[in-house]
C-alpha cells in the first residue's frame, strides 16, 4: 500500500488491531498495548503532515518499532519485576519424549509465556514474522538492521522458543 | 557458507591427519603481516586485528595500536608484556601427540593474497573442523578456518598482509632477565585425563589455584581451578547459559571463549578456541555446576 | 555431512534465495537429521502463527473528535529485554568488595602462549593481544 491516508483516524480503523497484536505479544499486558497503540496513533498524527510518498506500512512499522524501544528504554531504568530466564540449548534437536508433550499443549498463555522469555529482539522479530506477517526486508526497514540480522533472530528465536515449550510441557 | 555445504560432501581422504606437521613447519617461516580475526559466536561477531612477526623460530604478535600489549613465543618458552608487566612461562612439557580423531582431506590448490597456496581440511567424526592455507613459498599458514557443527564458519583468522621482509618488531627482555613459571609436577584430582578428545597436557600455578591445558593436537583448552571468584570482564558481554551439565557464565572475545562456573569446593574456568558445540562435549567432561539458583538468588536479593 | 540450521528457518518462511531453496531441498532430501531439526523449528514457527488475532479494545477504535493525547503507559507488570538487563543484575551483583577476582585476561594470555608453543610457534592460535575481556 503506498498512498497515504486520509487521517489518522483511517489508520486506526485500518491498522490499528496489527499494532495492538503487535504490542500484546511482545509485552503481554492488554493495557500496555492499548498504551502503545494510543503512541503510535498520535506519533502518526504529527508526523503525516510530514510523510513522504512511500511505503506507508514501512513507515507505520518503524515508528511502532520506535515507540516501543522509547518506552523500553524509559522502564530500564526502574525494573519492578522479576525477569524469566532466557536459556538456550545449544542443539536444537529437542529432548526424548518432549514431540508427545508439545503436541498436547498448544494453549495460547503457554506460547504467550513462552514468547515474553525471549529477548527482546528475538521476540519483536519472530513476532513481526509469524503474528503480523511482515517480509524479512519489512523487518529489517522497521527494525533498522540488516536482512541477516533479521534472519538470524528469527532463528534464534525459534529456537529458545522450542526451548521454552519443551521445557513447560515437560513440567 | 554453501561451500562449506559442498566441501564437507567431498570425500575425505582417509589419510593420518598432519595437522600439527602442517604448522609446525610454517613455524620455520619468516615473515611479517597484519592478522585478522573474526568469529560468528552465539552472542554476535567478535573481531579483532594484530600484527604479528615469525623470525627465527620465534612468533611475536602485537596490538596494533602500537604495541601495548605483546606476546612472544618461541621453543620452551613464552613470554607476554603488558605495558610495564612482563610474565614468562616455560614449556617442558612434550608436544600433544596427533589426536587419531582428525582425518586429512584433499589438498586444493589455489590462490590467497596474490601467492599460490594450498587448502587442506581436516575432519572430525565427518564434520570439517579445520581448514589450513599454507603458502606454497614458505609453508607459512596464511590462514585458518574453524567450523561449527552446522558447517558454518565458526572463526577466520587470516593474514591481511604478508612480507617476507622482517622489519621492526617491538622487544622484549631477554630470557634471562624474566623469571619464568614451570609446570607443576601434579595435576587437579577432579579434572579428567582426557575429555571430548582433548588430552591433560601439563598443569602450571595460577592465584590461589592451577591452570591445566589440554590439546587434540588443533584446538586447545586451558581449565583453570581456583578458589578465588573468577572475573570474566566487560558484562555486557557475559551471558548466563544453560548447556552441558547446568548453568554457566559465558563471554566469547574475537578467538576464544570463556566459561566459568562454580563446582560447589572450586570456581573452575575454561579458555578455549573449541567451537560451541565441541566446547559443549568437553564441559560434559568436567565437573558439573553447583548451585543451580545461583540467578534467581542474586535475582531475589536486589528485587525482593 | 554438514548441517543446515539458519536456512532452515529461512527455507521455512520461504525467504530463501533459489539457490539457497535448491541446496536446503537437495540436502533435506539426504539427511534425516536435518528433517528433523526443520519439524522442531516448524513447531515454533506454527506455535506462534496459532496465536489469535486479538480484537483491539473499543475505546482505541475512533468514532469523531480529536484522539487522546498518549497517557503515560501502566505503571503494572511489564517485561523488559530479559538478556540485557539481566547481565547488568548479575554484574553489580557480582561486585562484592573482596576476595579479589581473578583477571581472566592474564590467564588467557597464558594458554594462547602455551597453545602456541604446543603446536610449533605459531601465530594461528588465540595468541591475541589486544582484544582484552
Amino acid at each position: 500500500m503506498s498512498d497515504k491516508p486520509l487521517s489518522w483516524e483511517d489508520v486506526a480503523r485500518t491498522h490499528g488491531r496489527k499494532i495492538y497484536n503487535f504490542a500484546y505479544r511482545l509485552c503481554g499486558d492488554p493495557h500496555d498495548a492499548a498504551d502503545l497503540v494510543q503512541e503510535v496513533l498520535l506519533r502518526v498524527r504529527r508526523g503525516l503532515a510530514d510523510y513522504q510518498p512511500g511505503s506507508f506500512e514501512g513507515w507505520l512499522w518503524r515508528i511502532t518499532h520506535n515507540a516501543f524501544i522509547d518506552e523500553m528504554r524509559r522502564r530500564q531504568r526502574r525494573p519492578t519485576a522479576p525477569l524469566p530466564e532466557a536459556v538456550d540449548r545449544w542443539d536444537a534437536d529437542a529432548a526424548p519424549g518432549a514431540d508427545e508433550q508439545l503436541a498436547a499443549m498448544r494453549l495460547g498463555d503457554d506460547i504467550q509465556a513462552a514468547l515474553l522469555e525471549l529477548p527482546y529482539e528475538f521476540r519483536e522479530a519472530v513476532v513481526m514474522c509469524d503474528v503480523i506477517g511482515l517480509s524479512y526486508e519489512e523487518i529489517a526497514a522497521a527494525v533498522a538492521v540488516p536482512v541477516g540480522t533479521v534472519r538470524s533472530r528469527i532463528h534464534r528465536g525459534r529456537r529458545l522458543l522450542r526451548s521454552a515449550l519443551s521445557q513447560e510441557a515437560a513440567g | 557458507m554453501f561451500a562449506a555445504i559442498v566441501a564437507a560432501i567431498l570425500v575425505a581422504t582417509p589419510v593420518m591427519a598432519d595437522i600439527s606437521g602442517y604448522l609446525e613447519a610454517s613455524s620455520e617461516a619468516e615473515f611479517t603481516g597484519e592478522q585478522f580475526v573474526v568469529c560468528d559466536t552465539p552472542d554476535g561477531s567478535r573481531d579483532t586485528v594484530f600484527e604479528v612477526a615469525q623470525v627465527d623460530g620465534t612468533v611475536v604478535a602485537w596490538d596494533t595500536a602500537g604495541g601495548e600489549s605483546v606476546v612472544r613465543v618461541a621453543p620452551g618458552l613464552s613470554m607476554t608484556s603488558v605495558g610495564d608487566r612482563v610474565e614468562a612461562t616455560h614449556v617442558t612439557g612434550s608436544r600433544s601427540a596427533q589426536s587419531d580423531d582428525y582425518v586429512e582431506g584433499e589438498l586444493v590448490e589455489t590462490t590467497y593474497l596474490g601467492r599460490p597456496v594450498k587448502e587442506v581440511g581436516f575432519f572430525r567424526e565427518g564434520i570439517e573442523r579445520v581448514r589450513l592455507t599454507l603458502d606454497d613459498a614458505t609453508d607459512a599458514v596464511l590462514r585458518s578456518r574453524t567450523f561449527g557443527s552446522d558447517g558454518g564458519v565458526y572463526c577466520d583468522r587470516r593474514l591481511v598482509s604478508f612480507s617476507t621482509d622482517v622489519g621492526d618488531v617491538p622487544s622484549l627482555p631477554s630470557q634471562e632477565d624474566v623469571e619464568a613459571a614451570s609446570p607443576l609436577e601434579t595435576t587437579p584430582g577432579i579434572l579428567p585425563e582426557t575429555a571430548a578428545g582433548l588430552e591433560l597436557i601439563d598443569t602450571y600455578a595460577v592465584e590461589e589455584g592451577t591452570l591445566s591445558y589440554y590439546s587434540d593436537g588443533f584446538f586447545s583448552v586451558g581449565v583453570v581451578v581456583t578458589s578465588r571468584p573468577v572475573d570474566l570482564g566487560d558484562d555486557s558481554d557475559v551471558t548466563e547459559i544453560e548447556a552441558a551439565r547446568g548453568h554457566y557464565r559465558r563471554s566469547f572475545t574475537a578467538g576464544s571463549v570463556a566459561v566459568a562456573w562454580s563446582s560447589g569446593a572450586e570456581n573452575l574456568a575454561v579458555i578455549t578456541d573449541l567451537p560451541p558445540d565441541m566446547l559443549e562435549d568437553f564441559l560434559e567432561e568436567l565437573p558439573e555446576p553447583v548451585d543451580a539458583g545461583f540467578f534467581r538468588r542474586i535475582w531475589s536479593r536486589f528485587f525482593g | 555431512m554438514t548441517h543446515l540450521d539458519l536456512l532452515l528457518s529461512v527455507y521455512l518462511d520461504g525467504e530463501t534465495t533459489p539457490e539457497e531453496s535448491r541446496l536446503v531441498a537437495e540436502h533435506l532430501s539426504q539427511c534425516l537429521r536435518c528433517r528433523r531439526r526443520l519439524e522442531t523449528l516448524n513447531q515454533a514457527r506454527t506455535a506462534v502463527r496459532s496465536l489469535p488475532m486479538l480484537e483491539m479494545p473499543a475505546h482505541l477504535v475512533p468514532a469523531t473528535g480529536s484522539p487522546r493525547e498518549a497517557r503515560r503507559w501502566h505503571p503494572g507488570r511489564w517485561v523488559a529485554a530479559a538478556a540485557a538487563l539481566a547481565t547488568i543484575v548479575t554484574a553489580t551483583a557480582l561486585a562484592l568488595p573482596d576476595p579479589e577476582p581473578l583477571d581472566l585476561n592474564d590467564v588467557t594470555r597464558q594458554v594462547g602462549a602455551r597453545a602456541a608453543l604446543d603446536l610449533g610457534a605459531n601465530s594461528f592460535k588465540f595468541v591475541i593481544p589486544g582484544s582484552e575481556r
